[in-house]
């Protein structure tokens, strides 16, 4: 009786955790942005990174060894992938379309002297608005 | 005047067939025109509007942290035109 009542324990939980564990809440996941957001705008400023027109960051020198603005991008990239799928799951879109719809925002937002990687893979200074 | 009217009646008759025969023609006609598809357009751009407010309300706090350092720069700015503009009566 007691092995079957722990069996039945064990396995919910393991049925239970991994799927709670496993996707970020929006709220995780915008405390992650929160957190990461003024070293992301610094980067962004010195021109070490830049926005692409996938919605995601990158490097503008590929061949940098800074780690930790590589670090940051990839970070950056993880939690906007599991962000762009959330809000297409909500939507019944697909991530493409969010993570498009992201570029075109971050791009209109950019400041001046901001790196931003158009469609034809070139990256171009973004220059102030006249 | 008989023969008048004939001659008049001819020559009118035969332009008032003809746009008459001009006027029923368009309304035998039967045109058929594909249906316009608007739906499709209509939900692309319901979709895009409702994932721009979805970035928007989740991005809203890069305007408020980057809000939150421009008033240290904007209150700069007055206390230099204080110092740089001259007094009554002094000239630079």
């Amino acid at each position: 009786m007691n092995i079957t009542r722990r069996n039945i324990i064990v396995s919910l939980l393991v049925l239970v955790v991994p799927a709670v564990s496993h996707a970020s809440t929006k709220e995780e996941l915008q405390k992650r942005f929160k957190e990461r957001d003024p070293k992301l705008v610094e980067l962004k400023q010195a021109g070490t990174i830049g926005e692409t027109y996938q919605g995601y960051v990158e490097l503008v020198d590929e061949r940098s060894k800074d780690k930790d603005a590589k670090a940051i991008v990839d970070e950056e990239n993880a939690d906007r992938k599991e962000l762009y799928k959330v809000i297409a799951d909500k939507e019944g879109t697909s991530a493409d379309v969010v993570a498009e719809r992201n570029a075109k925002r971050v791009f209109e937002k950019a400041k001046p002297g901001e790196y931003l990687k158009g469609a034809d893979g070139k990256w171009k200074k973004k220059e102030a608005a006249k | 005047m008989n023969g008048t009217f004939r001659v008049i009646t001819r020559r009118t008759a035969l332009p008032a067939g003809a746009s008459l025969v001009l006027l029923l023609v368009p309304s035998c006609a039967h045109v058929k025109v594909d249906p316009i598809e608007v739906k499709p357009i209509h939900i692309v751009h319901d979709i895009n509007i409702r994932v721009d407010r979805q970035l928007d309300d989740f991005f809203a706090f890069q305007e408020k942290m980057a809000g939150s350092t421009q008033p240290s720069t904007t209150q700069a700015a007055p206390a230099q035109t204080a110092q740089a503009k001259p007094a009554n009566g002094v000239n630079p």
